[in-house]
């Protein structure tokens, strides 16, 4: 009964994540335009740039635009959820958070995919839409599509984890901004929002496809690069196993944070 | 079984001084400042049965949020014991959740973007309230609360008071046994806190809701509650019945007798006239020096008394003299062995 319940209570809270966002016309269409502009310079500027010279026939202009419209496509729709935990938490809003029978940190998540799942749809419009326009091309076979969307999935809900206990940081630091501004960092530059991995040179490349960051953004733009089933099957067990992982550290994240909070009442 | 026991309830904080001033030194990274350990709730022991409506009083930091916080799980003891509805507090929260209803005044359990009737809905789900269940509670609560013209309102747009009705009426949603209100008239003006004050009267009369309930304003207590708890400094100060709190706490009552006498007057020990108006008197009587029964004879004796009324001071009144100390904690000399003030 209590279970089928919290299910219930989870599917409400997505459909508050969804609702919420799709009410969000201004802010969705500001960041639409940032990603439709962001594509724009670096369409230039791989055009401008003599890939050739790389001798690798994968990087084309067209393949690295569609790499760069996958990784932002996932940016945007992940959002910066962890200023609601730490909002909660500096307020002290958490403690009414914490009187319902359902788990905070499930509530989070539940209601961030909900608002993920919008965003997904409609920076896939925009995003795509811009790169199709820009490129001519979609360099995706029709088969991994559907492949690009579970692997997408998978990233929002990785960056999902991190943004779970970079918000339940609070507990200790008081600010979870420092904390993100450095994870941040480290995702753009170990996850290739840019620069596919592989054009790294070594031991970088090595470093950044062990972190947690490649299968948050490279592993699924890099489908753009290789739509090979072999490619695909590997970045989707890259990022399960990541995703189990973080999980797991995240449920201690979340014990560790709400013990202290119950704790010490701040 | 008690809706709500505690037992030798107790609660410390650490608290660290920041070091502020005085220059950055690495010793201080090493050695931080000295930590001590403020007591907010000592050994806090009280009982309610179910149905009772309670208040929970005292001043500013005396630990009633802190126990409120302990109540609800939210918080977790130093030492002691506590039981809500059958679950100890802080190792069942979520099951706890679902038998009890919380309203904190200066904090919303609504969404402030959606419509009240959504953010009900919402409520209903998590609680997972059944849906024919919820429709007819929904509107016994709507019409209960008198809410019904703004439902479909976002929660933003309320006016305080408006809000406050919708936080308890949501978090009755899914038919709590126990109502625990933290302040839930702060801010409002004297029409908002009477309307909410008679909504919330008459639900706990009609649901037999056990209502614990801490305030700074008396009218909250006085309307709504028919027992009092009162604490400071973390202990307990007080536990009795609002009657008889003002009944035996009562160092002075005010007798206004209207008289054959175009100017009456009554001389005796231990009574002052406040007032002095043609066939009029109004006397303050100090009940510690005579009886008020004492000064009615008298009145009868040597005036001609067409009207008398004996009246209590406000409960604010006894209540401050309560904070001040001016009435004594349960073993000193004001208080019967068996816990009874004198």
């Amino acid at each position: 009964m209590a279970y089928r319940s919290d299910w219930g209570a989870l599917g409400a809270f997505a459909n508050l994540g969804w609702r919420l966002a799709a009410a969000e016309r201004l802010a969705t269409a500001a960041r639409g335009a940032l990603n439709v502009l962001i594509l724009a310079i670096f369409w230039a500027f791989w055009r401008a740039t003599p890939l050739a010279e790389l001798g690798r026939p994968d990087f084309t202009p067209e393949r690295l635009i569609w790499y760069l419209a996958i990784t932002e496509w996932i940016v945007f729709a992940t959002g910066m959820p962890y200023r609601e935990i730490e909002e909660d938490i500096r307020s002290g809003a958490l403690a009414s958070r914490l009187s319902r029978p359902i788990g905070y940190a499930a509530a989070c998540l539940a209601q961030w995919c909900g608002g993920a799942a919008f965003r997904l749809l409609a920076f896939a419009v925009i995003g795509f839409g811009a790169a199709l326009g820009f490129s001519g091309t979609v360099p995706l076979a029709p088969a991994i599509l559907l492949g690009l969307l579970l692997s997408a999935v998978l990233a929002v809900a990785i960056l999902h984890l991190c943004h779970l206990m970079i918000g339940l940081a609070t507990t200790w630091t008081g600010s979870a901004a420092p904390l993100h501004w450095i994870w941040q960092k480290g995702l753009f530059v170990l996850g290739g929002l840019i620069i596919p991995l592989t054009l790294y040179p070594t031991p970088f490349r090595g470093i950044a496809e062990v972190s947690p960051f490649a299968a948050m953004l490279s592993a699924p733009a890099s489908l753009a690069l290789d739509s090979s089933p072999e490619h695909t099957a590997t970045v989707l067990t890259l990022q399960t196993a990541w995703l189990v992982v973080l999980a797991a550290l995240a449920w201690l994240v979340d014990r560790a944070a709400i013990g202290r909070f119950v704790a010490r009442g701040t | 079984m008690p809706a709500i026991r505690t037992d030798n309830l107790t609660k410390s904080f650490r608290v660290r001084q920041p070091a502020l001033g005085g220059g950055w030194r690495p010793s201080r990274l090493l050695r931080p400042a000295p930590a001590t350990d403020l007591l907010a709730v000592r050994d806090l022991s009280f009982s309610i049965e179910p149905g009772e409506r309670v208040a929970f009083i005292g001043p500013n930091g005396a630990g009633k949020s802190t126990s409120l916080k302990m109540l609800t799980g939210i918080l977790l003891p130093s030492s002691g014991h506590a039981e809500i509805a059958g679950f100890v507090p802080w190792r069942d929260r979520r099951k706890l959740a679902r038998h009890i209803g919380i309203v904190f005044g200066q904090r919303s359990q609504l969404w402030w973007q959606l419509p009240v009737r959504a953010s009900f809905d919402l409520l209903g789900q998590i609680y997972g309230v059944e849906r024919a269940v919820y429709r007819d509670r929904l509107a016994r609560l709507t019409d209960g609360f008198a809410i019904g013209e703004y439902i479909d309102r976002p929660v933003s747009q309320l006016s305080l008071g408006q809000r406050l009705r919708c936080e308890i009426a949501g978090a009755l949603i899914h038919a709590p046994s126990i109502l625990l209100l933290d302040e839930p008239t702060i801010g409002l003006d004297v029409t908002g806190k009477a309307l909410l004050r008679d909504h919330l009267d008459a639900m706990s009369r009609h649901t037999g809701t056990t209502v614990l309930l801490t305030s700074h304003d008396t009218g909250d207590i006085e309307r709504i509650c028919e027992r009092v708890i009162v604490i400071d400094h973390g202990r307990l100060l007080m536990d009795l019945p609002i009657a008889r709190l003002k009944r035996d706490f009562l160092r002075h009552r005010t007798v206004t007798l209207v008289t054959g006498e175009e100017t009456p007057d009554l001389a005796m020990t231990g009574v002052t006239a406040v007032a002095v108006e043609p066939y009029r008197l109004t006397l303050a009587v100090d009940t510690t020096a005579v009886p008020i029964e004492q000064v009615v004879a008298a009145a009868l004796q040597r005036l001609t008394v067409r009207d008398l009324s004996v009246e209590n001071p406000p409960l604010e009144e006894v209540i401050k003299a309560i904070y001040r100390g001016d009435i004594g904690n349960p073993g000193s000399s004001q208080w019967r062995p068996d816990g009874i003030p004198v």
